[in-house]
């Protein structure tokens, strides 16, 4: 943590780019947080029905025009920059973390590297079909059903008490029977890879507009589908880098040395994974921030009053000549990519320095 | 080498097939059923057209014509009684239904077995025929495109790389990144409206694949002829995956030129154009590889957006209206096309890793 | 350097070229906004089909778009109807010209085949089916081989309409084995089960599920002036002119196929065609944003070339409320919701100045029966404020409250409508923010399209907004009404009616004369004003430009708004 704040400053002192992009994204981060208190002279879903497709800088009040509805385009590009960065960057930040831990440790364990009792796995698939009826199955057909949720909670319940109660009970009487305490190697590799397969071959959009044929999709139920989608792209990146930084020959010399597997990991391997995965996080916040208008092109429903970039970008397609609604969402669109990728472009390069000094 | 691409394949098989199982299974979930909306929507209006009962039993004729009547496993739960669950515990016990070999997906999964994906149930034609029908339009388009990314990427990639190119690197990658982070709808509708608008310039057709020609024309003929039409629909698609693709190559490539070996060529006083060119890129490629292996069967699923802004009726487009009108054969028969496409692509991209760095392949022995 | 610059240019040259490819005169290019999903005429499910179908098969009755009035078509004159007991009988005489494409004329084999295809179990009908299920027996005349009798259950008005409104099919062509000859069009209506067996309907179901009768030109041939050429599935379909064809000298107006070929392009993206419209890609647009219509009209360029047209339409927007609601089960409740609904806003921001508010469900421009005597729902707050109070809501700091039931309820609305209709999605948040001004919290919701139909039927809405499309041929509206279709599953989506409202729909659809029927739709308009359950907001314009070398195109506020088949080139 303190070499990173050494770095911030170095890179303060010695990069002007650096220094412009990170004060930018420091303004963005203020007013954001203090948005709300922010006294606007309008709220971003307030209508002005008199005022419809104002162009900019003609009027004292809209100062940067209005859409289709009379909503003030400032007012909702500020509002936009909060809702889309507060969806983009915890999803990336997870959906990262998840594919960074699963492609390293596929990577790295590969498909005989770790082994289990033939027994625990046995009880392993048992208590994962066990979970998938009580904690998915059953709760969905009772929320379809409108039955009061408690029922879903004991059911959930029912579902990891015998789980539990499989794997600390009967796993370790079944383990003393010689044919299930034999050892396999545990296919890490193979699995996680099949998992991407599967997940990566549902179209994205296929399973967004499923969803939304059961339930109106909202901000929550989003970030939960693309969190699941996009952590692929990332581990298929983290394990593909892994692979090729376990045969190099420091990580050899690391195992002989007696360094432990987490040891490896975090001290060797990380680090080295560092570039392709940010780069991977500046892409996907970057298509992250105006999904929304993608969105509504293809008549996926949401929140119809959750203001967003987006959204504003979204009603040129009633008016092809209101240039107003993509040039500022548009503008501040690139110029927070922009700043990320400046800043992420500078720290990665000073981090991947000194680990390689 | 052989033998490992045979034992690869042979482990996709049961792989493939529990993926395909998955996604039939799924596909049903969605709620309603094939032509249910229109059915019973022709009752509504300024008069009636038939009764309610007589439309339930058009729907169910539909349902039984289409196998939809069947149970779709050869398990299946039974749902949920309201009032079971409110009295006591006893919804907690599943309660299993064993239906034999009468069920849809056998019935599916036998029929796949001859090399069949059903028929749609809105034109009632081979789901394989409209598939390669509508893969078919566009593969020439995403070849293309593909191409023209893959050299431009390297063009790119290969020009910023090099120490001189400082102001051409900055320049050129925050243009890819922005270029990103707009909407590809809204990328082609600027095409559209700065070169095909008379109000603009107007340089290429609008929409569509060509319009009809009196006569046939052999393939090539009409490749040319429909060209121009190609054109928006090319350059929307490179401009939507070029920067992820050139920034992963110059990462890849500026990482391997730190690497020892390239010093010593370096040293060596070999320029640097030659460097780059001979012993960088070889391995630089190795990373994009898995980039590219992802963005084909991205591809052969198509972006419905694009195919939507330009009219061409590609595999993208008759996803969603095969999803939005509950075609579930075709529905089923893009996702498992594009299962095996990204399972093929997978194997490939092993391969090549194989081929490339040799430590790999001991590793997988 | 530079002689890649001059292979630039010499491309952009050749590219302009490109762009503007050679068109013949007598070809009409319409633009479909998604492909049919068959072209099978007896279970067409989409408006699309249905454009093109016509062009291809005849029914016996049709509306004339030039007037909107139902005219012959097949048939040589409206049919005649006689009511006997519990039954209608509706005689047809067929136009002594009509014939197939191969020259054989169309005779009554032919609608008692059509018939029995559209009734048969296992065949690909669901669609169709239920709309002639009403036709019990098809009675043949011994003498003359073009006139017969439809025998037909009770009697309703649009039951006229109903008996010409299916596509007949050439018996020679779909069936030429005969199969279905020997089985009588009344064994279709009694029992389904004993026919699902027999064996040559199966036979007939392997023959006519297949692709070639969805989509094939060789078999879709009816007997309208248009054949097939060619569908490039998700592109364009081609039809072509038929040579000597009978139309010709049949000499009514309404029976037309000037142009040579129609194409038919499929464009999903409204820009899209528009801006192919500007190019001259495109002969005939319609359903032009609102907006862009209005600059198309000060745009000379276009101008020189198109006109443009806007026809009143017979397609409404409408609030539905949830009357089953203890909140909404209340008359002053609804009716402060509709004073809330700020049409004039609506319709300017919408459709610009292209709709026209109506009082109920007629559409104004049919003005024999729209009730003048009523003012529509005009936005009124302070209206509004009155109701809620009279019924009982009491207002405080953070809303209005009443007691229900012996527990007290906040007054709040949820309202949806399909996702992705931006003209439902503007209104929805103009209502929201005027429902702010009284302090009732509104919650916008945008739901995919099956799944808005799905709670449409289960009654799981509160308030709704949505389409929909009318004619002005029946005005039964029971279905949409009626309290016998309230329960879940019935069209009767909002629960409007009681014992009243069902008698007057009854006395609307047996009135013995358009006097009587005026004034009992009249009465109905009145009723459901102050019911405010189904509550009706405009009426729209469609929005249409035809190039200007067509004439004699037909325009109508029925869909599809012009008659392609009528295109004459101007001199």
């Amino acid at each position: 943590m303190k070499a990173l704040l050494q770095d911030i400053a170095h890179l303060w002192q010695t990069k002007w780019s650096f220094r412009l992009a990170l004060l930018y994204l420091a303004g963005l981060g203020i007013t954001i947080a203090l948005l709300p208190f922010i006294p606007l002279p309008f709220t971003p879903d307030q209508l002005d029905l008199e005022n419809v497709f104002l162009a900019p800088f003609n009027n004292k009040y809209h100062v940067l025009g209005t859409d289709q509805l009379g909503r003030d385009v400032l007012v909702n590009t500020l509002y936009g920059a909060r809702n889309g960065l507060l969806l983009a960057l915890p999803v990336m930040a997870i959906a990262s973390l998840v594919g960074v831990s699963v492609g390293v440790l596929a990577g790295y364990f590969g498909n005989n590297k770790q082994y289990l009792k033939r027994g625990s796995l046995l009880v392993l698939l048992c208590c994962l079909s066990l979970l998938l009826y009580y904690n998915i199955i059953v709760p969905l057909q009772l929320f379809s059903n409108g039955l009061p949720s408690k029922l879903s909670y004991t059911s959930m319940l029912v579902g990891v008490g015998l789980s539990g109660i499989a794997w600390f009970g009967i796993k370790p009487v079944i383990t003393r029977f010689s044919f299930c305490s034999r050892q396999v190697a545990f296919p890490l590799d193979s699995l996680t890879l099949r998992t991407i397969e599967l997940i990566s071959s549902l179209p994205r959009l296929l399973i967004l507009i499923s969803v939304a044929a059961f339930m109106p999709p909202s901000v929550m139920l989003l970030s939960v589908i693309f969190i699941c989608t996009y952590w692929t792209g990332t581990a298929r990146l983290a394990r593909a880098e892994m692979l090729r930084i376990a045969q190099l020959p420091f990580i050899e010399a690391a195992t002989t040395v007696g360094m432990t597997h987490r040891q490896i990991i975090f001290k060797e391997a990380v680090p080295n994974l560092l570039s392709p995965v940010v780069v991977a996080f500046v892409f996907g916040v970057g298509s992250l921030l105006a999904i929304e208008s993608t969105l509504s092109f293809l008549g996926i429903g949401l929140p119809a009053d959750l203001p967003s970039w987006g959204r504003t970008i979204a009603g040129i397609r009633s008016n092809l000549g209101a240039w107003w609604l993509v040039a500022f969402p548009g503008g501040f669109l690139a110029l927070t990519v922009l700043a990320l990728q400046v800043c992420s472009y500078h720290l990665v390069h000073i981090t991947q320095g000194r680990a390689r000094q | 080498m052989l033998r490992y691409l045979f034992r690869r394949l042979l482990y996709t098989i049961p792989t493939l097939w529990v993926m395909v199982t998955l996604i039939f299974l799924l596909s049903r979930v969605l709620p309603g059923t094939f032509g249910q909306e229109q059915i019973s929507q022709a009752g509504e209006g300024f008069y009636s057209k038939g009764s309610q009962q007589q439309r339930n039993a058009a729907h169910e004729q539909l349902l039984a014509r289409t196998n939809q009547h069947l149970p779709l496993f050869y398990v299946t739960f039974a749902p949920l009684a309201t009032s079971q669950a409110t009295s006591n515990y006893s919804y907690l016990l599943p309660d299993l239904t064993w239906n034999g070999t009468k069920n849809q997906y056998h019935i599916w999964a036998a029929a796949l077995f001859t090399g069949s994906l059903g028929e749609s149930f809105a034109s009632s034609r081979p789901v394989l025929e409209i598939l390669w029908e509508a893969a078919g339009n566009t593969i020439w388009l995403l070849l293309i495109s593909m191409a023209l990314t893959i050299v431009l990427a390297l063009l790119i990639s290969v020009s910023i790389v090099q120490d001189r190119a400082v102001k051409r690197r900055r320049v050129l990658l925050s243009f890819l990144i922005l270029l990103d982070s707009f909407p590809v709808f809204l990328t082609g509708l600027l095409l559209l409206l700065l070169l095909a608008n008379p109000d603009a310039l107007q340089l290429f057709p609008v929409f569509g694949l060509g319009y009809h020609h009196a006569g046939e024309q052999s393939g090539f003929m009409s490749f040319i002829v429909n060209l121009p039409h190609l054109v928006l629909p090319i350059i929307c698609l490179v401009l939507a995956e070029l920067p992820y693709l050139t920034n992963h190559l110059y990462t890849s490539l500026k990482g391997t030129l730190q690497a020892d070996y390239i010093r010593t060529a370096r040293a060596k006083g070999l320029p640097q154009n030659q460097v780059i060119v001979k012993h960088a890129l070889r391995n630089a490629l190795l990373p994009v590889i898995t980039v590219l292996s992802d963005m084909l069967p991205a591809l052969v699923a198509g972006t419905v957006v694009i195919e939507t802004i330009f009219a061409i009726p590609g595999v993208g487009r008759l996803l969603v209206t095969s999803v939005l009108a509950r075609d579930f054969p075709v529905i089923v028969g893009i996702v498992v096309i594009i299962a095996i496409a990204k399972m093929l692509s997978h194997i490939v991209a092993d391969i090549l890793y194989a081929l490339a760095d040799p430590r790999i392949r001991h590793n997988q022995k | 350097m530079r002689k890649v610059h001059r292979l630039l240019y010499s491309l952009a040259i050749f590219l302009s070229f490109c762009s503007q490819p050679q068109r013949q005169p007598d070809e009409v290019r319409v633009r479909l906004s998604s492909d049919p999903q068959t072209l099978s005429p007896v279970n067409y499910s989409d408006s699309n089909g249905l454009q093109v179908i016509n062009l291809l098969f005849h029914s016996l009755l049709g509306a004339d778009l030039e007037d909107d009035q139902l005219k012959p078509v097949l048939a040589k004159s409206l049919p005649l109807i006689e009511q006997k007991d519990s039954v209608t009988l509706i005689t047809y005489e067929l136009r002594e010209e009509a014939e197939w494409t191969n020259g054989s004329p169309v005779t009554s084999d032919d609608i008692a085949f059509t018939l029995k295809v559209l009734k048969a179990p296992l065949v690909q009908n669901e669609m169709m089916k239920p709309q002639v299920a009403f036709i019990r027996d098809l009675i043949q005349d011994k003498e003359n081989k073009r006139r017969f009798t439809l025998v037909c259950d009770g009697f309703t008005p649009e039951m006229e309409l109903l008996s010409g409104d299916f596509f007949i099919l050439p018996a020679y062509l779909f069936d030429p084995e005969n199969l279905l000859k020997s089985i009588p069009v009344a064994a279709f209506t009694d029992s389904l089960s004993k026919l699902e067996n027999n064996k040559n309907v199966k036979a007939f179901a392997a023959w006519f599920n297949t692709p070639a009768f969805n989509n094939n030109g060789q078999t879709l041939q009816g007997s309208a002036g248009y054949l097939l050429e060619k569908w490039v599935p998700g592109q364009t379909l081609t039809l072509k002119q038929k040579k000597n064809w009978w139309g010709k000298e049949a000499k009514a107006s309404n029976l037309t196929a000037n142009p040579k070929r129609i194409t038919l392009q499929v464009i999903p993206d409204n820009t899209t065609a528009l801006l192919a419209t500007k190019n001259g890609q495109l002969d005939v647009l319609s359903d032009i944003a609102a907006l862009e219509f209005d600059k198309l009209k000060s745009n000379k360029d276009f101008l020189k070339n198109y006109e443009l047209h806007t026809p009143q339409s017979y397609s409404s927007v409408y609030v539905g409320i949830n009357s089953r609601l203890p909140k909404f089960s209340d008359k002053q409740t609804r009716q402060a919701i509709a004073y809330l609904l700020d049409v004039a806003n609506f319709i300017k921001v919408t459709q610009q100045q292209y709709a026209t508010p109506t009082v109920g469900i007629i559409p104004p421009n049919v003005t024999a029966y729209y009730n003048t005597n009523l003012k529509p729902y005009a936005f009124n707050v302070t209206k509004a404020k009155q109701l809620l109070q009279a019924a009982g809501w009491q207002e405080r700091n953070n809303g209005w409250f009443r007691t229900i039931n012996g527990k007290e309820q906040p007054l709040t609305i949820a309202i949806s409508y399909k996702a992705g209709n931006t003209v439902l999605e503007s209104s929805a948040l103009i209502f929201q923010q005027s429902a702010a001004k009284l302090n009732i919290p509104v919650q916008v919701e945008a739901q995919e399209g099956n799944l808005f139909n799905q709670n449409l039927k289960a009654h799981n809405f509160e308030v709704f907004l949505r389409t929909l499309t009318g004619n002005p041929f029946a005005f039964n509206f029971t279905a949409l009404l009626h309290t016998s279709f309230a329960e879940k599953g019935g069209t009767n989506y909002t629960g409007f009616g009681n014992a009243e409202s069902d008698a007057l729909l009854q006395a609307i659809n047996t009135a013995p004369n358009p006097e009587q029927k005026a004034l009992h739709l009249k009465k109905l308009q009145q009723v459901m004003q102050e019911e405010a359950t189904f509550i009706p907001l405009y009426y729209q314009k469609e929005r249409i430009a035809i190039h200007k070398r067509f004439g004699n195109a037909k325009i109508s506020g029925l869909k599809p708004n012009y008659d392609v088949s009528a295109f004459e080139l101007k001199q």
